[in-house]
């Protein structure tokens, strides 16, 4: 296993290698650059050119590619995350320090609600399939999948204005600083990110128990008298995790970048709301450090994933 | 029953989690009309801004709204001069108790404030207000970059000298009459901080900002603290000099904290539930008409807004560009056609007015333009039947198809007007573009037509639009036509205000009517929700940064 788990770390050196090279000639492939946008606003003047051009020259815009990409990607590896942003020049290991534990949080929250809520639940629908428990969850559960959460968050914030005149307090803060603001701030984005995060989870589930309950094992511990409950929870459910586990890591993975709506909606200042903030400001160090940042937690997600099948299924060996 | 029961138990926790976490706000404030006119000191006011100000909140880089909702306050309404609280076409004193003008309007004196101090405790000086000059103008470092905006007042500058011990006397380079007009301008602010400055910048770092020197300023606030996506909190600088008629310090409140909300829907929900007294300033953020009748049904008599105008929408074509629109029928059919009163309606629900280049209460336009084709009402139909004519005679009676250029947060207002103008046979292939696509191909002239917000407060601000192609990579137009670039060097030979009004006029005709370079479209009046309690506010008619340094304003709770 140590050898498999070598491997796989020495892997992630190319792939990184390519995700940073391709992630570099996509943001120079727009067009506008962070000077303009700073100093060019909707006014001009005759001097306009020659300050940009000297605004380029001072944030290094104009140094060759090749200069250019050294100069982050060593700054990625000497500690210092990137560098710091051209917009504001706050560096980057302060950017990703506050928003990353934001997006964490909000991801974290998500998905243990949903892994509390989801597994039960599909394993309730395979049980009881085809009966209204069974509607009744593949009804929420499509409704989950089907509906934009930004759509929901919309509709709670109004909801709860309206009718319990009340809304999530205007400012962020930690849950160690001040757990009640925190608790109210994020309880609404969490629980609208975890009902599409656990939709998916238990049709997976779901889908995947039925299958395991269909299984000869299964009916054999059936056959012994074995009650329902020991025949799920200790024969059949372990079979069907693989497929949920796999799931569950990569929409871990897809909240981290991709909370983003809910986060401008909420205010809550996380990555995905950094990400979008530095594309369009072309703050090139900012956007190459964060997609950096999420490549480097998808790869080690899909690592954690396959090193937990060799857990649930020991089966598996690793080589 | 009792196996359901335990499935469902963390589904009711979570519910009861989410019960517990709508815990009730404190309780909003009274309704609109308590209190009396005498202003209260004291309390927080929680206003919302749209961003975290970008560049070392640098007024000397960016004139944005993002920086100057919160750092007007910090900075200070202005530099010598400013808008006066209650006329924001009228120059007031500031920094300068007063000034006189040499005869040759080449010469400003300033007679500097005694007693105002930077926030760290040290004396502010003529000497202060020199070396901000000089670096806004790049003549003290030579390498400290400048900002293209601020050129409009401080390039003009050619020296700036301490006399008498307590005047500045600033030399330009050239007669410039709108001067003061220029510097007035809210967000050219003396934002730098000699002391601090310049050791940093001797020490070789020219991109020094107001952040890197804790924002020691002179504005009637102090950053408090800045978490940044979340919170920017200012709280009272009690060695502002400022005082109101009565003799009292200014500020009146303790304090402004400013949630950063970027979306209007949060806000508009947060004010009615009482978390904000104020929505956010800047395009975009304006209230909708039913947002705004929302509010008053649920808040009645609770809720004032702030109406600022001053986003004034216009079409241009590109007349570098070959293209039909370098007929000058065609651009005539073009102005004739469009339909302005359907597009308040249909892009900003009623919630604006006609104009022309600038705002009719400022005293500027033409006072017969609304009787002018295109603009007026009653000969709407007349007008669309000659655009058709006119097309006719061009050689262009089935129309044509033109790309046109629009960022994409203004969609609604192109897409309207593509609707129209498909009435005329004019096919727009809209070219939707983010900021940065759009600043870009901007500066390049890369685009056949293009929609533009114009804002100017005096005329000569114009020239930035107007100018020609050298003048106005940012602006407006694209043209190399000399006789509307001398009627911009005239402007520097005017003799007074009546003089001027007669060039900004003949501007305002020959490039809407004459020439028919640009259409001047419709205001977008932002609507901006203030609870009734917050006195003091004052925005300017077509200025939103006016008064955006919340000294005069006072919480009647």
């Amino acid at each position: 296993m140590q050898q498999y788990l070598v491997r796989r770390l020495v892997l992630f050196v190319p792939t990184l290698f390519v995700a940073s090279v391709a992630i570099f000639i996509v943001m120079r492939l727009l067009p506008g650059d962070v000077a303009q946008l700073i100093l060019g606003g909707d006014a001009s003047s005759p001097s306009a050119q020659q300050q940009i051009e000297t605004y380029r020259q001072a944030l290094g815009l104009n140094d060759p590619y090749p200069v250019q990409y050294a100069r982050w990607a060593f700054s990625m590896l000497n500690g210092s995350f990137g560098g710091e942003s051209l917009v504001d020049r706050e560096s980057l290991a302060a950017i990703i320090g506050r928003r990353l534990p934001v997006t964490l949080q909000l991801a974290v929250y998500a998905m243990i609600i949903s892994a509390i809520v989801s597994i039960p639940l599909g394993i309730l629908a395979a049980v009881h399939q085809d009966r209204w428990v069974d509607y009744l969850v593949r009804v929420v559960t499509i409704a989950g999948n089907a509906v934009p959460n930004f759509w929901i968050a919309l509709l709670v914030l109004l909801g709860l204005s309206l009718w319990f005149v009340w809304t999530p307090p205007v400012f962020y803060k930690n849950l160690w600083d001040d757990p009640s603001t925190h608790v109210q701030k994020v309880v609404w984005p969490t629980l609208i990110l975890a009902w599409g995060f656990s939709a998916n989870i238990t049709r997976v589930t779901r889908a995947s128990m039925l299958e395991v309950l269909r299984q000869d094992y299964v009916r054999t511990a059936r056959a012994k008298g074995l009650t329902d409950r020991v025949v799920v929870a200790r024969h059949a459910l372990k079979n069907a995790l693989m497929p949920v586990i796999t799931l569950s890591g990569l929409q871990l993975a897809g909240l981290l970048g991709g909370t983003v709506v809910l986060e401008t909606i909420f205010g809550l200042p996380g990555i995905g709301q950094g990400i979008v903030l530095a594309a369009t400001t072309r703050d090139y160090p900012v956007i190459q450090s964060l997609v950096m940042l999420l490549v480097l937690m998808m790869l080690g997600l899909n690592l954690v994933i396959d090193l937990c099948y060799g857990i649930i299924d020991p089966r598996l060996s690793y080589r | 029953m009792s196996h359901r029961i335990k499935v469902l138990s963390p589904i009711l926790a979570l519910v009861a989690l989410a019960a517990i976490a709508c815990q009730t706000p404190a309780p909003s404030a009274p309704a609109a009309g308590g209190g009396g006119d005498t202003p209260k000191r004291g309390g927080i006011a929680v206003i919302a801004t749209r961003d975290d100000p970008p560049t070392n909140w640098d007024p000397g880089y960016t004139s944005g709204i993002t920086l100057h909702q919160v750092s007007t306050g910090i900075f200070g309404a202005g530099n010598f001069v400013r808008q006066c609280r209650n006329d924001v076409y009228t120059v007031c004193p500031y920094l300068a108790e007063s000034w006189e003008a040499g005869t040759d309007l080449m010469t400003y004196t300033f007679k500097m404030r005694e007693g105002v101090f930077w926030n760290d405790g040290t004396p502010f000086t003529p000497q202060d207000a020199v070396y901000w000059l000089d670096l806004t103008r790049g003549t003290q470092v030579g390498d400290k970059t400048r900002p293209a905006w601020i050129d409009v007042g401080t390039q003009q500058v050619q020296k700036a000298e301490v006399i008498d011990g307590n005047k500045v006397r600033v030399t330009l380079k050239e007669r410039v009459p709108a001067f003061l007009d220029m510097m007035k301008t809210a967000t050219i602010n003396i934002a730098y901080p000699r002391h601090l400055f310049q050791p940093k910048i001797e020490a070789g770092d020219v991109r020094v900002g107001p952040s890197d020197v804790g924002f020691v300023s002179l504005g009637p606030y102090k950053l408090a603290k800045h978490e940044k996506g979340s919170l920017i909190q200012l709280r009272r600088n009690e060695l502002y000099w400022e005082k109101d008629a009565k003799g009292e310090p200014l500020p009146y409140l303790d304090g402004i904290d400013f949630p950063v909300m970027k979306d209007l829907n949060t806000i508009v929900a947060a004010f009615r539930t009482g978390r904000l007294d104020g929505g956010a300033r800047g395009t975009g953020f304006g209230l909708l008409p039913e947002q705004r009748q929302a509010l008053d049904r649920t808040l009645p008599g609770q809720v004032q807004y702030a109406e600022i105008a001053g986003y004034r929408w216009h079409i241009a074509w590109n007349q570098l560009k070959q293209g039909p629109w370098q007929d000058l029928r065609v651009r005539k059919a073009l102005g004739l056609w469009l339909d302005k009163r359907s597009g308040v309606q249909a892009v900003v629900g009623g919630q604006s007015f006609l104009h022309t280049v600038m705002d009719p209460r400022s005293g500027w336009p033409d006072p017969a333009w609304e009787t002018w084709p295109s603009f007026n009402a009653n000969t709407r139909d007349r007008d669309r039947a000659d655009a058709k004519r006119l097309m006719s005679e061009a050689g262009l009676a089935s129309g044509f198809e033109m790309d046109f250029f629009c960022r994409r947060s203004w969609v609604q207002i192109c897409e309207w007007f593509q609707g129209d103008y498909s009435g005329l046979g004019v096919k727009l292939k809209l070219d939707l573009v983010d900021d940065a696509t759009w600043t870009d191909r901007h500066r390049r002239g890369d685009f056949d037509g293009q929609i533009q917000i114009v804002t100017a407060t005096f005329p000569e601000l114009l020239e930035q639009h107007f100018g020609r192609t050298g003048l106005n990579a940012g602006g407006l137009l694209r043209h190399n036509d000399p006789q509307l670039v001398s009627m911009f060097r005239r402007f520097k030979d005017a003799q007074g205000d009546d003089a001027r009004k007669q060039i900004y006029r003949e501007v305002e005709k020959y490039v809407l009517q004459d020439q028919w370079y640009a259409i001047s479209l419709f205001d977008e009046l932002l609507a901006i929700p203030y609870r009734s309690y917050v006195k003091g506010l004052m925005p300017g008619p077509e200025e939103v940064n006016h008064n955006l340094d919340y000294a005069t304003v006072w919480l009647d709770k």
